[in-house]
């Protein structure tokens, strides 16, 4: 976040210094791409000092293709096939291409990963089979974060705003890291006039942004001209997705940071970060995934007074 | 587009005309008329067309479908929407029926009925009517008890409709 806001701050030519790096995740990775974006065509940006391993792993997911980044030395050995570990970056610009990327991200985590056959005969009982309760949950939680990231990003005069994603799995511990990152306005700005918004910090407006049924448009009439209006649960739903996939959800806006892990923890970075976009990385385990059921997840504190509605279903 | 006509036996025996038209969303959308009842029409709408693999997120893919929904209630139609084979996420669901319940009140779902929903889909369904139903009953009291129209353009939100 600190390298965010000096990279913003900064003008003209770039030099980064990443000979101290150790680890790369897709966190990492989508953020660094959505921070460069801006420059890529107008100012040289260069990583001279970046260790050769580091290098390699961002040739494969296919950084350099998306971020032209100078004085890079990467080896010259042949791509490994890793399609059994990471998905590779791509960058997400309009809402008509979200459903096919959260659907090529979850399908290359459920079933490279997984080994799980996605043409196997669906159980009788459920209708899905194995590949499908690995797809599922993810995809359901790909597609919130996709939606919320194109529509959110793009308020407050930011329509040029666009959405990186990557994903890898870690087969020593089992876990699997999905990264959507935006360089947009952040989430502070759509909800600064929101009552359920107490301090105007952005940690206030992450931890709003994860309550149920809180967002900048969800009465219609809120809607900017062509937006369609948000029941405000989609981030609430996704939070809880991850959780019960015995992971969590690590939200950074503006200079806060929040984990749901536990009972959640916030931080305010003490320098300001100078920059507003929205980075989500949700972490979850691998195996954990088929038990995930989206119907027990939902939002469920619905006011008491409300009316009994009834809802027709036929077989 | 194009529409065929067929001849279904239906469950109760009854002999109905079915026409079968594909339209300009990829869905197919087939009319039922009941000749026994006469009157009656019942207008199905399959969702499978619009999945990726088996999943539909995207708001923009409800808005066609809903205005079909809309086109046939307000032909007196009931409509079957059919769900066989996909899963929705919370924010389809809401673009497809959320809007019209917001817009008229949870007596529009007097007109629909949900067809081989699964139970996650049955969940969202069913939390999206509720949710937008408190919004809609909210509003009409909020309506009620302030006859005035709230001004908009000093609560700090952008609107671009005229």
């Amino acid at each position: 976040m600190y390298v965010c806001g000096q990279v913003n701050r900064a003008t003209g030519n770039l030099v980064l210094d990443a000979s101290q790096l150790e680890f790369i995740d897709p966190l990492g990775l989508t953020t660094l791409g959505s921070l460069l974006e801006p420059r890529i065509g107008s100012t040289r940006v260069e990583m001279p000092w970046l260790p050769l391993r580091l290098a390699s792993y961002m040739d494969r997911m296919n950084f350099f293709e998306r971020c032209p980044v100078l004085c890079v030395e990467v080896p010259e050995m042949g791509r490994a096939d890793a399609r059994d570990r990471l998905v590779e970056l791509r960058q997400v610009t309009k809402e008509a291409e979200s459903d096919q990327a959260a659907h090529d991200l979850a399908r290359a985590i459920a079933g490279e990963l997984t080994l799980a056959d996605e043409l196997a005969p669906p159980d009788e009982q459920s209708g899905f089979n194995e590949f499908d309760r690995y797809c599922h949950p993810l995809q359901y939680s790909l597609s919130e974060l996709l939606l919320n990231s194109l529509t959110h990003a793009r308020r407050e005069g930011r329509w040029d705003a666009s959405v990186w994603v990557a994903a890898q799995y870690y087969p020593k511990v089992g876990k699997v890291r999905v990264a959507i990152v935006d360089n947009g306005c952040g989430m502070l700005a759509p909800l600064r006039n929101h009552p359920k918004l107490g301090e105007k910090t952005h940690c206030a407006a992450i931890l709003a942004a994860l309550s149920p049924r809180v967002s900048c448009n969800r009465e219609l009439e809120l809607a900017l001209y062509g937006e369609s209006a948000n029941e405000g649960v989609g981030l609430t739903t996704t939070s809880r997705i991850a959780k019960a996939a015995k992971g969590h959800l690590l939200i950074m806006s503006g200079d806060g940071v929040h984990f749901t892990m536990g009972n959640g923890r916030s931080y305010t970075l003490s320098e300001p970060a100078g920059w507003n976009g929205v980075a989500i990385s949700m972490v979850c385990m691998r195996n954990a995934l088929p038990s995930v059921a989206i119907q027990d997840l939902l939002p469920a504190e619905l006011p008491a007074d409300i009316p009994h509605v009834p809802v027709r279903f036929v077989d | 587009m194009f529409q065929c006509v067929l001849s279904i036996k239906l469950r109760h025996g009854l002999l109905a005309h079915a026409k079968v038209l594909s339209t300009a969303t990829g869905g197919f959308c087939t009319q039922i008329s009941s000749a026994e009842r006469g009157k009656f029409m019942s207008t199905l709408i399959s969702l499978m067309p619009l999945a990726t693999g088996r999943m539909i997120g995207m708001r923009s893919k409800a808005q066609p479908v809903r205005r079909e929904i809309e086109s046939a209630i307000s032909h007196g139609n009931e409509v079957v929407v059919d769900f066989n084979g996909v899963e929705a996420t919370q924010s389809f669901v809401d673009e497809l029926i959320g809007v019209l319940i917001f817009n008229r009140g949870p007596s529009v779902l007097q007109s629909l009925a949900f067809k081989h929903c699964s139970g996650n889909v049955k969940a969202i369904i069913q939390f999206v009517a509720a949710d937008r139903s408190d919004q809609f009953v909210k509003r009409q009291r909020a309506a009620s008890a302030a006859p005035r129209a709230r001004d908009f353009s000093r609560s700090g939100f952008t609107s671009l409709h005229a």
